[in-house]
């Protein structure tokens, strides 16, 4: 018994006795604020920018958008503008184009998180909005849904308004983009009116 | 998690294995095996910096949580690191934390991008670095626990989880650990942190975001088959570079790196190719136009008239290092080039002897 209490295997004991203390891994990140913006309840806004990140089909997909978007906000004016290029895709929005759209929109639907890379640049679209006052929604796939959601606390903001379509909605065709639209335009309403 | 809380924060366990347990079910692990980060392990290695252990080493993307000397020490430990090794992780640390090296779009992207690490200087004899047979792995201690520090910190700092941040469709092995020293002794070119403005004395680590290496057949031949031998040699290794499917092929932008082993260099050096030479002849020899790349892949490439396509990329964004032993291979390994800065390769000083005495532990819990 003797060499056995010399054995390494009793101090590891001993450490059982007493527990182990360890540092956890983790760095100190930024605290995110909620997410607060919206459209004034009951107006029809002026113009909305329609913000296409680069990826296939995300500007053809919002000009589908403004078509059933047309009718549920009567005369309002929509634009559609392309951020970046496609080896851009997964940046913020750039100045001159921010403070432009900013500017001259009283909101904004970005489209889309089709890819890791772009829907860290989507999320950053939508921070930078929101730091100029200016209500966004996101168009997000499924498979990126949650990501979205963590990339956006990452930043600092929590709830970033988004809305989910399947992956992939990118090159499934006119027939299946265009009823996507329709499907999701009440929604994009609802979310800038801050009603869900 | 609150910016209130106390940093570092500390866990408490009933032992090593269930502290391990813990570390797994919490995702702070990379699925292998770590040694638990007690405070007595983690002290030894912050005192191997020479830094105090608040210091931020800079921010982590995607999360750009502080990537503070006693954390990134914690990840070290984890890691299997020794405090000898430590001054590497902590100057690679301030490379891929440095603004332009775009870390939160490698972390984040589907694509299997990863640090690669190229240490240079005296720091790769002090620190234990391989740099001969089998550079790139697995086998060498300084070498893996390096690498695997720095995707350590990558998921339990900037918050890479898989599945979670980290969206690679496939991931990669690459992603464990990528660190090697180039073999300046065998090299018949300036060491490559000389080619970038430091002094020979001096030690760095050059991160780059890359994928997995991929083998490219060079054999070295005898003096006879030179003139036939070199010319291949470039064709081949221009091939790998702009590979028809890689994502950098496509955007002609992003470092990416050339691992040449001593004998083919020496034979390419023999051939009259320098260092900047190569880089150029690697990317003048492979060059595609707009219609051959859109009937390999259309979705990327706009349409528009049969002219090059991309753009020439600029020379110096493939990063030639010599590492390994004798033999007949090249590793290329390709980038993404998709970020505001298009992944440029970042150097960083290695501060060695900045230590305090480094203690023993009096113990190991």
């Amino acid at each position: 018994m003797g060499a056995r209490q010399d054995s390494p295997l009793t101090s590891v004991r001993s450490a059982e006795a007493f527990g182990v203390e360890y540092m956890l891994p983790v760095g100190r990140r930024i605290e995110s604020r909620p997410y607060t913006l919206s459209l004034p309840a009951g107006t029809i806004p002026k113009k909305i920018g329609m913000l296409a990140n680069g990826f296939p089909d995300a500007d053809k997909f919002l000009e589908k958008l403004s078509v059933p978007l047309a009718k549920l906000w009567p005369g309002t004016e929509f634009r559609v503008v392309e951020k970046a290029s496609a080896d851009q895709l997964n940046i913020g929005i750039q100045e001159p184009l921010l403070t432009e759209l900013a500017d001259e929109c009283d909101a904004i639907v970005i489209a889309w998180g089709h890819c890791g890379s772009c829907t860290g640049g989507v999320t950053r679209d939508a921070v930078a909005f929101e730091e100029r006052g200016i209500p966004s929604v996101v168009v997000v796939c499924d498979i990126f849904w949650d990501y979205f959601a963590w990339m956006g606390q990452a930043m600092g903001l929590s709830d970033i308004p988004r809305i989910k379509i399947p992956f992939p909605l990118s090159g499934t065709g006119e027939s299946n983009q265009l009823a996507w639209a329709d499907r999701i335009a009440p929604e994009v309403v609802a979310k800038l009116e801050g009603r869900q | 998690m609150s910016a209130r809380e106390e940093f570092p924060r500390f866990e408490i366990a009933s032992s090593e294995e269930e502290a391990q347990e813990q570390l797994h079910a919490a995702r702070m692990t990379d699925g292998l095996p770590v040694v638990v980060p007690t405070r007595a392990r983690v002290d030894a290695m912050v005192l191997a910096s020479g830094l105090d252990g608040d210091i931020s080493l800079g921010n982590v993307g995607p999360s750009m949580a502080a990537a503070t000397v006693d954390v990134v020490a914690a990840n070290a430990v984890m890691a299997g690191c020794l405090p000898e090794h430590f001054p590497v992780v902590v100057a690679a640390v301030k490379a891929i934390c440095d603004p332009t090296f775009d870390l939160t779009e490698t972390q984040v992207t589907t694509h299997p991008i990863t640090p690669l690490l190229i240490v240079n200087g005296p720091a790769r004899q002090q620190c234990g670095l391989h740099y001969g047979t089998g550079a790139c792995g697995p086998g060498f201690r300084a070498n893996a626990t390096i690498g695997r520090a720095i995707r350590l910190v990558m998921i339990n700092i900037g918050g890479g989880i898989p599945g979670v941040s980290d969206n690679a469709t496939l991931g990669s092995p690459a992603k464990y650990s990528f660190c090697i020293a180039e073999n300046e002794e065998e090299s018949p070119w300036e060491p490559l942190h000389v080619s970038r403005g430091w002094r020979e004395d001096q030690s760095t680590v050059t991160a780059l975001s890359v994928e997995g290496a991929h083998s490219v057949i060079c054999s070295p031949m005898p003096d006879a088959y030179v003139d036939i031998a070199v010319p291949a040699a470039i064709r081949l290794i221009s091939n790998a570079v702009n590979a028809l499917g890689s994502n950098s092929t496509y955007v002609g932008k992003g470092d990416l790196a050339v691992i040449i082993n001593p004998s083919t260099a020496k034979m390419l050096a023999d051939g009259g190719y320098s260092r900047e030479k190569l880089q150029r002849a690697v990317v003048e020899e492979c060059r595609y136009t707009r219609g051959f790349l859109r009937r390999h892949n259309p979705l990327v490439v706009p349409p528009g008239p049969d002219d090059e396509y991309p753009p020439m990329r600029d020379p110096n964004t493939v990063v030639i290092a010599v590492s390994g032993s004798i033999g007949g291979y090249v590793m290329v390994c390709p980038t993404l080039g998709i970020s505001k800065h298009h992944h440029p390769s970042v150097t960083q000083e290695i501060e060695i002897n900045q230590f305090c005495e480094i203690p023993t532990p009096r113990v190991q819990n």
